[in-house]
C-alpha cells in the first residue's frame, strides 16, 4: 500500500507539473494569438509611430569659392552645441560632483571661474526645482566644441555618469567658417536664420539643397536607418558657389584700402575691382572704421550705398556733349576764373587755376566745375534741351540697377526733366553735371567706368561664375552685354582725357614710371546744407591704358580732416592697388632661355651665412634645407630652397660672389685680407680669382 | 504500432524543425551583424566630418597666412621689402 500511494504521489506530481507546462503553453499560445491576431494593429501602428518615421535627410549646406575653384571663401564644419539639465542627475549626484565639474569647466574655454561655473548650474537648477525665472532644464555650457572638446566634456565629473544621470545634452550644429576672414566678407554674406545677407543669402535655396524626408527605422538607443538600404549613409549636399574673386588681388584690394582708411581716420569705404572685358567683379572689399579703431566688414556700400559721386560724374557729362555733337575736347569753354554765379547760387572751383576760358579737354583735367558747367549750361540748359542728357544718362547705363547678384541695391536717384518736373531747377544741369543733385553706388558707377575702358560695350557686373554640385558644372554664368554706350570716336576721346588727368591734371602725382593708367578723381561735399565739414573722397578709372584689363572704383567715405581731396586720399589707394595688381598680372612674363635677359645676374643670390637663410625662410614658411656654416643655394621648385655647403678655406681665396656685402667683407677679413667696395648691392665679381693662395693681399669687390 | 509510427514521423521532421531554428538563429545573428556594421558606417562617417573639420581648419590657417600681406606682417623685423620688380620665369 505504501507502495501504492506513494506511486501515486508521485503520479500526481508529474500530473501537476504536466499541468503547469500545459498552462503555460497555453498561456504563450494566448498571447501569441492575442498579439499577432487580435492586437496586431495596434501593435504595427504603435511600432510605425516608435521605430519607423519620415525624417528629414542630413543636408550640408555647400561651399563657396574663390575663382581658382580650390579656395574655400566660405565652407560648412561640424561642431557640437554642449548644454546641461541640471535637474536630470539625482540631488546625491549632483552635489558630489558639482565642484569637480566647475573646476573642469574652468579649464574648459569658456571664460568663467569655478566658483561662477557652480554658481550658474546650482541656481539654475534650484530655480528650476522652487520654478522660479532664471530656472533651466537647458543650461548652456559650451558653444562650437570640436569632437576633441566633446571627449574632454564627456570625462569631467557628472558628465562622465553617462547620458542620463549626468545630464550632459549634445546638439550637433554646422557653423559657416570664412578661411581668409575679412576678405570679401560682407559681400560672401552671412548665414543664418533671419537677415541673411551677401550671396549667401542670394543663393541660398542652391546651397541649402533640396529638402528631402526619408522613411527611417529607429535602432536603439541613437540610431536612425533607412528602411530601404539601412547601410545607405544619407547626406544631402548643396551646390556650390564659384565665384570670381580672385585672392591675391582681392588681398591687396582689402588691404590698401584698410590702410587708407586707418591713415585719414575715414568712416569707411569701398574698392571694387572688375574685369574690363567681361564684368566679373574680381574683388571686392567694404570697410568700416569702427569705434574702437578696428577696421571690418559691416555694410556693402559698393553695392548698398548712395550717394552724389561728385567729379566722377564729369565724366558722363563730357561724353554726353560730346555724343550730342555740342563740343569736342578741344571746344573753348567758360572758366571764369573758378568762381560764377548760376541762376543766382555761386559754383567754385576746389584749385585756383587762373583761367578765364580754356579746352573742355582742360575743365576735364583739371576738374573745373566751373568749367564742365559752362559748358553743360550751354549746351543743354539755355536750350532747354533737358531730356537730350536725361536720355544719354540712360543710354549710358547710369539710371538703372547693374543687376548684381546680391540683394539691396538700390535704384540710382537721377532726375528725370518730364517725372520729376517738380524738383527740376535751372540750377540742376549745372549741378548735376558735376555729381551733385543725384546720387548712385559706387558699382553703378563703376559699370559706366568700365565700359568706357572697354571701348563703349557696358558689360553687367556678376559675382558667380559657375554652381557645381558634386565635382559636377550645374550651371556656368557668362558674361552679359547691355549693348554700347557710345561711339568708338567719343569712346577713344574720354579714354585720352582720362589719361590726362593721371599725366597732367588732378592726378598727376599718382602717375607711374611703370605703367600708364587713367582715371578721374571726385571729391563730395556731404551734407553742405549742415555746415559740417564731411568729405567723399573718390577715384574711378582704369588699367593700363593700351587694352585695358581691370576697372576700379575707390570711394573713402566720411573725411573731416583736413586732407579729403580724391586725389590725396582715394587716387594713392588706387594707385597702390594699381602697382601690385601690375606686378601680380605680370608675374608670369617669359624670359627666353636663349637670350636669358637679366637671369645670369641672379645666379647663386643665395649665398651667405646658413642661420641667417634659415632665419628668413622660416619667416616666410618656405622649406629649407642647409648644410654647412656658409652655403650657396639654389631654388628647387616652387617654394624649397636647397643650399649646399660653400667650401670657404683658410689658405685659398675663397668665391664670395653673391654674397652681402658684410658677409663677403666679414669672411675676406677674417682671413686678413684687406677689403675694398666699388658700388652697392651684392658682390657681383671680385679683383683676384678664387683659389689663390692668400698673402695679405688687398682684394677689390665690384657690387652690383 | 500505431504509436510507434507517430514517433517514426515526429523524428522524420526533426531535422527539419533543427534546420528551422539553425536558420532562425543565424537570422537573428545577422540582424545583430548588419546593425554593428550600420554603426561602424555611422562612426566613420563621424570621424570622416572630425577629419574633414580638421583639414579646413588647418588648411584655413595655412591659405591665410600664405596671402601676401600676412607674410609681411610675419617678416617685419627681418628687414625685408616687398619687392615690386615684375618676377621673370624662365620658359622650359
Amino acid at each position: 500500500m505504501p507502495g501504492l500511494t506513494m506511486k501515486n504521489e508521485l503520479l500526481l506530481r508529474v500530473y501537476l507539473v504536466l499541468l503547469a507546462f500545459f498552462l503555460f503553453a497555453f498561456f504563450i499560445g494566448w498571447r501569441i494569438v492575442k498579439i499577432s491576431v487580435i492586437e496586431r494593429d495596434q501593435w504595427i501602428a504603435k511600432k510605425e509611430k516608435r521605430y519607423m518615421e519620415w525624417r528629414p535627410v542630413k543636408t550640408q549646406r555647400g561651399s563657396i569659392y574663390a575663382d581658382d575653384g580650390e579656395s574655400l571663401l566660405a565652407t560648412s564644419v561640424e561642431f557640437f552645441e554642449i548644454r546641461m539639465d541640471p535637474f536630470a542627475p539625482s540631488k546625491k549626484d549632483f552635489y558630489e560632483n558639482i565642484d569637480g565639474l566647475s573646476a573642469s569647466l574652468a579649464e574648459f574655454p569658456g571664460g568663467k571661474t569655478a566658483s561662477e561655473w557652480k554658481n550658474v548650474i546650482v541656481s539654475a537648477r534650484n530655480a528650476y526645482i522652487q520654478k522660479k525665472k532664471g530656472g533651466t532644464r537647458n543650461l548652456l555650457i559650451a558653444k562650437e566644441v570640436d569632437h576633441v572638446g566633446l571627449e574632454r566634456l564627456k570625462k569631467m565629473p557628472l558628465f562622465n555618469l553617462g547620458q542620463y544621470r549626468g545630464g550632459m545634452i549634445k546638439r550637433k550644429i554646422y557653423v559657416r567658417e570664412k578661411p581668409y576672414r575679412e576678405l570679401a566678407s560682407r559681400t560672401i554674406g552671412i548665414h543664418r536664420d533671419q537677415n541673411q545677407v551677401g550671396l549667401e543669402n542670394s543663393f541660398d535655396h542652391l546651397l541649402k539643397g533640396e529638402e528631402k524626408k526619408m522613411k527611417m527605422r529607429f535602432i536603439p538607443p541613437d540610431l536612425w536607418v533607412s528602411v530601404y538600404d539601412p547601410t545607405d549613409y544619407q547626406i544631402i549636399k548643396g551646390a556650390d558657389l564659384v565665384t570670381n574673386i580672385n585672392i591675391p588681388l582681392q588681398d591687396v584690394v582689402h588691404n590698401e584700402l584698410r590702410e587708407g582708411i586707418l591713415a585719414h581716420q575715414a568712416t569707411g569705404g569701398t574698392a571694387v575691382l572688375m574685369d574690363v572685358n567681361t564684368g566679373k567683379v574680381v574683388a571686392i572689399s567694404n570697410l568700416t572704421l569702427a569705434k574702437n579703431g578696428s577696421v571690418g566688414e559691416y555694410k556693402n556700400y559698393a553695392i548698398a550705398e548712395k550717394s552724389e559721386p561728385g567729379s566722377t560724374f564729369k565724366t558722363a557729362s563730357v561724353l554726353a556733349l560730346l555724343e550730342d555733337g555740342y563740343a569736342t575736347s578741344q571746344s573753348i569753354v567758360d572758366f571764369s576764373f573758378g568762381k560764377k554765379k548760376f541762376y543766382g547760387l555761386w559754383m567754385y572751383d576746389s584749385n585756383n587755376h587762373g583761367y578765364a576760358k580754356s579746352t573742355l579737354k582742360e575743365a576735364f583735367e583739371i576738374s573745373s566745375n566751373v568749367g564742365i558747367a559752362s559748358a553743360m549750361d550751354e549746351a543743354y540748359n539755355k536750350t532747354k534741351k533737358w531730356s537730350e542728357f536725361s536720355k544719354r544718362l540712360r543710354q549710358f547705363g547710369l539710371a538703372q540697377k547693374t543687376g548684381i547678384e546680391i540683394e539691396g541695391e538700390p535704384d540710382p536717384y537721377v532726375k528725370d526733366p518730364v517725372k520729376n518736373r517738380k524738383d527740376w531747377y535751372n540750377t540742376t544741369i549745372p549741378w548735376m553735371s558735376h555729381g551733385y543733385e543725384l546720387s548712385m553706388t559706387p558699382l553703378q558707377l563703376l559699370t559706366f567706368y568700365n565700359a568706357i575702358a572697354n571701348d563703349g560695350l557696358l558689360m553687367k557686373p556678376y559675382l558667380v561664375k559657375e554652381i557645381r554640385k558634386d565635382g559636377k558644372v550645374l550651371r556656368k554664368f557668362k558674361p552679359e552685354s547691355k549693348g554700347r554706350i557710345a561711339s568708338k570716336e567719343n569712346i577713344d576721346i574720354v579714354q585720352s582725357m582720362m589719361e590726362g588727368v593721371v599725366e597732367r591734371g588732378t592726378g598727376h602725382q599718382l602717375k607711374s614710371d611703370r605703367y600708364r593708367f587713367a582715371g578721374k578723381t571726385g571729391t563730395t561735399k556731404v551734407n553742405y546744407d549742415k555746415g559740417e565739414r564731411n568729405y567723399n573722397a573718390s577715384f574711378a578709372g582704369f588699367w593700363p591704358v593700351d587694352n585695358p584689363r581691370y576697372s576700379m572704383i575707390v570711394v573713402i567715405y566720411g573725411l573731416k580732416g583736413s586732407v579729403y581731396y580724391g586725389n590725396q586720399v582715394a587716387g594713392p589707394v588706387f594707385k597702390r592697388i594699381m602697382d601690385w595688381t601690375h606686378t601680380l598680372e605680370n608675374g608670369t612674363t617669359v624670359v627666353n632661355v636663349d637670350n636669358p635677359e637679366g637671369v645670369g645676374k641672379y645666379r647663386g643670390a643665395v649665398h651667405g651665412f646658413d642661420d641667417d637663410f634659415e632665419k628668413i625662410f622660416k619667416g616666410v614658411s618656405v622649406s629649407y634645407r642647409g648644410e654647412g656654416r656658409w652655403v650657396r643655394g639654389d631654388a628647387e621648385g616652387y617654394n624649397v630652397v636647397r643650399s649646399d655647403p660653400a667650401k670657404i678655406s683658410t689658405s685659398v681665396i675663397p668665391d664670395v660672389s653673391g654674397m652681402g656685402l658684410r658677409d663677403a667683407v666679414y669672411v675676406l677679413e677674417n682671413l686678413g685680407m684687406k677689403v675694398r667696395v666699388e658700388g652697392v648691392g651684392k658682390v657681383g665679381r671680385q679683383s683676384i680669382r678664387p683659389g689663390i693662395p692668400i698673402d695679405k693681399q688687398e682684394i677689390v669687390l665690384h657690387l652690383n | 504500432m500505431k504509436k510507434t509510427k507517430k514517433i517514426g514521423a515526429l523524428y522524420t521532421w526533426l531535422p527539419y524543425f533543427g534546420l528551422v531554428c539553425v536558420l532562425t538563429l543565424i537570422y537573428i545573428g545577422n540582424v545583430h551583424k548588419a546593425e554593428k556594421k550600420i554603426r561602424q558606417i555611422n562612426d566613420l562617417h563621424k570621424e570622416i566630418e572630425e577629419l574633414r573639420r580638421e583639414y579646413i581648419a588647418i588648411k584655413q590657417q595655412s591659405m591665410y597666412d600664405g596671402t601676401l600681406y600676412q607674410v609681411g606682417k610675419k617678416v617685419e623685423g627681418l628687414e625685408l621689402a616687398e619687392s615690386v620688380k615684375i618676377p621673370k620665369k624662365i620658359a622650359p
